[in-house]
């Protein structure tokens, strides 16, 4: 299949509706009562980077990031 | 010398500099007032990390016999010769405790000073305090005010609230009058939070700008640092002192900075963009009509107003996935000790391990990402000079309050600018906040952010804007 060309500018807006909702997810706290122990704060923050990933998968899955878009690292020589 | 007026301890850089030339003062003096000064009220506000008085004076007697020299040809070597700072307890300074507001690191010391400290004493500056912060600088998150060693920074405005974080230390310490500047950092919001709770200008530079050598990391490639100050003009100031390449910061950018306001480019042919939900749904309620107020004294300043929206991007998420895995990998030996349980919030102890089960994949998904975020707010730069919005949306919280409890109340359909604390963060973007009004007594701030390197830019907007108001002369009742 051929891949579908955006440009930046239709590739911003295509994020739009995933990255909003997903941010109100991500955002979402588990109940106090679950993380009162060592054990349930673990949980809660394994929960916390899950939801994260998600929402990183879901803004993913709906705009194709250009194969050549490098990670945003900045090196000096 | 007749014993310094009160007034002194909320002077700007600029009249505390006459003060010296005019032999109001002396360097010993300013050192001794403010040391003793930051001493006796800096734990009222748990914003004092480690005293350093003596070794202050010890920097002013030098900085004093060259005062003397330079006072026949009229002038002082430069804008901080002789002027007091307090530094916020991640910079180390060599042989003395440098904690990170961490337990594990209590008895830390290093043999070698950040560059950040080593150039403000090359400039004259005499170093008066370790500033307290929020332990490992919120690592990737906390719960509560009292995530620190020396306990929850209290707010000088209101000591039964937050004086926000993780530079509270330095934003108390600069708005009680206890130091002229101090330099803090931030990673996410930790310049501009404290900054807007407690009503200071603070400037959070462009990445790269200011060297991190000798500071804390938590995230290599967001850490920045930054001058928390009594004006715009001041922030200008400091950060042409502390700006500059160092071959140490593998992150420098290699630039030095140059404030230049006489070279400023008039109101008129600025163009500053902001989204009305911002200040008329987003805010607090209480917080509103400050926000809106402050929204038409910025209008005042004759720039194009410039209706705008962050390109929609998950900001949140992409920066928390970069900040846990960094900082999982920065604390990894204090993770795998056992001694990561010393840290004083749950919430902190368990979000560093659970970073360290973050996969590369979602690490390199996270930088993509920010990649082409990033890229599509600096086109938002084709059409505005500044973004404009409220620095945070309300007021500090009160001191026990949880700090990821949200209030239950419907969410505005525009995102406007709201995300621009991590936008800004994850474009390495400088922003600076302005003191704006107040609600239910306590301070309110603006966030102005530009391109990289455009600190000039923000800093004429924002000392024209403090030329129209008091905001920032504000004195919270320290006595």
């Amino acid at each position: 299949m051929k891949p579908t060309r955006m440009t930046r500018r239709q590739l911003a807006g295509a994020v739009l509706t995933t990255a909003a909702a997903a941010q109100t997810a991500a955002s979402a706290q588990a109940p106090a009562s679950a993380r009162s122990t060592p054990d349930g704060e673990l949980q809660a923050a394994r929960e916390r980077n899950q939801r994260t990933s998600e929402t990183l998968a879901a803004a993913w899955a709906k705009v194709k990031v250009p194969m050549e878009t490098e990670p945003a690292f900045h090196f000096t020589a | 010398m007749a014993e310094l007026a009160n007034e002194i301890y909320f002077a700007g850089i600029a009249e505390l500099s006459r003060m010296l030339l005019a032999k109001e003062a002396t360097a010993v003096n300013l050192a001794r007032a403010f040391g003793r000064r930051l001493e006796t009220l800096g734990p009222r506000y748990n914003a004092l990390a480690l005293p350093l008085t003596e070794r202050a004076i010890r920097q002013a007697k030098a900085v004093d016999a060259e005062i003397d020299l330079w006072r026949k040809r009229g002038k002082l070597r430069g804008p901080l010769v002789g002027i007091p700072y307090g530094a916020k307890d991640l910079l180390s300074v060599a042989g003395q405790i440098t904690t990170w507001g961490a337990r594990p690191y209590a008895a830390q010391v290093f043999d070698y000073d950040a560059t950040v400290v080593h150039k403000l004493e090359s400039a004259g500056a005499p170093l008066v305090g370790k500033l307290a912060m929020v332990e490992l600088a919120g690592g990737p998150g906390y719960r509560y005010a009292s995530a620190s060693l020396t306990g929850p920074g209290l707010n000088p405005w209101d000591r039964t609230r937050w004086s926000g974080g993780s530079s509270s230390g330095c934003a108390i310490a600069v708005a009680a009058g206890l130091v002229p500047f101090a330099i803090g950092s931030e990673t996410s919001g930790s310049i501009l939070t404290p900054a807007a709770f407690c009503g200071v200008t603070a400037l959070r530079p462009t990445y790269g700008l200011v060297s991190r050598y000798g500071a804390m990391p938590l995230s290599w490639t967001l850490d920045r640092l930054g001058p928390f100050c009594r004006s715009a003009e001041d922030c200008g100031l400091v950060l042409e002192t502390i700006a500059g390449g160092d071959r140490r910061d593998p992150g420098s950018a290699g630039k030095s900075f140059y404030y230049t306001p006489q070279y400023a480019r008039k109101m008129s042919e600025l163009r500053i963009g902001f989204a009305p939900a911002d200040f008329n749904e987003w805010p607090e309620e209480a917080a509103r009509p400050a926000f809106q107020q402050a929204l038409e004294a910025m209008r005042g300043l004759g720039a194009t107003m410039v209706e705008t929206r962050l390109p929609d991007f998950p900001y949140g998420p992409t920066i928390d996935a970069i900040i846990s895995a960094d900082a999982a990998s920065v604390f990894e030996p204090l993770i795998s000790s056992g001694k990561v349980d010393e840290l004083a919030d749950q919430k902190q102890i368990a979000g560093l391990k659970a970073g360290l089960e973050i996969s590369a994949n979602v690490y390199l998904k996270a930088m993509r990402v920010r990649r082409l975020a990033r890229e599509a707010i600096f086109k938002l730069f084709g059409d505005v000079d500044v973004l404009l919005t409220p620095a945070r949306l309300g007021t500090a919280p009160k001191i026990d309050e949880p700090l990821d409890h949200r209030p239950d109340r419907a969410r505005p359909k525009d995102a406007g600018l709201t995300a621009l604390i991590p936008a800004g963060n994850l474009a390495g973007m400088p922003a600076l906040a302005l003191p704006c009004g107040f609600a239910d007594n306590l301070p309110v701030a603006l966030q102005l952010a530009g391109v990289p390197f455009s600190e000039n830019t923000l800093l004429a907007v924002g000392k024209e804007f403090q030329s129209r108001t008091d905001w920032h002369k504000r004195k919270p009742p320290t006595g």
